[in-house]
């Protein structure tokens, strides 16, 4: 019998997990492990240590489910667990990049211009939109990989998940406040970055 | 058109929540080149960041986790083994006390059948207790044990 994950409800799917149905497992797994990637790739920098946690990961959820009270959903669960244990992870090993993000720097407004500028032509020059874009795709995942891994992380969840402040609350454990505030903070990082790193001669 | 411009905190909301901007900052920004340009870099980040491709395990985790999961757990010999000797006990005791009183309890059964029926449903009801309640603490304490388990 095939078993589709959006067929179950959470509660339906912890309870026939914690009946020892393995498939159910399995497909849990495969519904959010996209989630868990966004959270691992982002924190943890060495894959094979990201396949040890990845598993290490969801073998915790297979034994804690019992204690899943239905509190959220299912999924952001999952992802908490993802991120405590990287977190974890990463203070283990002394990894968590500091948090020194300059907010002095400022990248002056004639770039702040002709960046919004090249922006702005995407409606009127396809052909050069795709260039530019291909071009600040690079210099944007450089800039992301920059940012502390818990900045990073957040950036993800929030414009790439698009999940809410009170998902991203319930995943992180911060309050609501520090999170606005980290979110704040790595969005200005990146647009700095960008602005200061662009080839200025393309812009 | 106002003076100030926009902090950083509200451009970044702007950006990301136009329609649910106040309307002065509408206005400001509509007049206002250096945060038009501001809006539009922040606009332009949080659109490539949507673009980014997703990143994916290039494993088969659900396989690699399932393959590790603990097995169903048969009812232990040592249980079993427990469970056997207790009925055993019970059957040579019911057994004993039936050939030391045999003539009276023969008398008893015939002459007094539902005293004797009601005897052995209550003495059954009290032994099927019993032993629920030896499962549940065995339950329990197994429980116990797997946490302890896990947190090392």
């Amino acid at each position: 019998m095939r078993i589709m994950a959006n067929q179950l409800e959470d509660r339906e799917i912890v309870k026939r997990i914690t009946n020892g149905e393995d498939p159910v497992f399995a497909v849990l797994i495969r519904s959010t492990e996209g989630l868990v990637a966004q959270i691992m790739f982002k924190m943890v920098p060495n894959a094979e240590d990201r396949k040890d946690l990845a598993q290490d990961v969801y073998l915790k959820v297979y034994r804690h489910i019992r204690d899943f009270r239905c509190h959220c959903k299912l999924s952001t669960w999952v992802a908490s667990i993802a991120y405590n244990t990287c977190y974890n992870y990463l203070e283990k090993k002394k990894l968590i990049l500091p948090d020194n993000l300059s907010t002095a720097e400022n990248p002056g407004n004639d770039l702040l211009e002709k960046m919004a500028n090249r922006f702005i032509d995407f409606s009127t020059n396809e052909s050069l939109a795709n260039l530019f874009r291909s071009e600040l795709a690079d210099v944007l995942e450089q800039a992301i990989s920059r940012l502390p891994q818990v900045y990073a992380t957040l950036i993800t969840l929030f414009h790439y998940q698009e999940l809410s402040y009170e998902e991203i609350m319930e995943i992180t454990g911060l309050p609501e406040g520090t999170l606005k505030n980290y979110l704040f903070r790595a969005r200005k990082a990146l647009k700095t970055y960008i602005l200061l790193n662009y080839k200025q001669e393309d812009l | 058109m106002s003076e100030a411009h926009l902090s950083e905190k509200e451009i970044q909301a702007f950006a990301i929540d136009q329609a649910h901007s106040p309307v002065h900052w509408t206005t400001h920004v509509n007049q206002c080149i250096t945060c038009q340009h501001s809006v539009a870099t922040y606009k332009l980040i949080f659109h490539e960041i949507k673009q980014q491709p997703a990143v994916a395990f290039d494993f088969d985790l659900a396989k690699l986790v399932v393959a590790q999961l603990p097995k169903p757990k048969a009812i232990g010999s040592s249980v079993l083994l427990m469970v056997l000797s207790w009925l055993t006990f019970l059957a040579l005791s019911f057994g004993a006390v039936c050939y030391v009183l045999r003539g009276q309890f023969f008398n008893f059964i015939v002459t007094e059948p539902l005293i004797n029926l009601l005897i052995v449903i209550s003495a059954s009801l009290l032994f099927l207790g019993l032993l629920l309640d030896v499962w549940m603490k065995f339950q329990e304490k197994i429980k116990v044990i797997d946490h302890i388990k896990l947190q090392h």
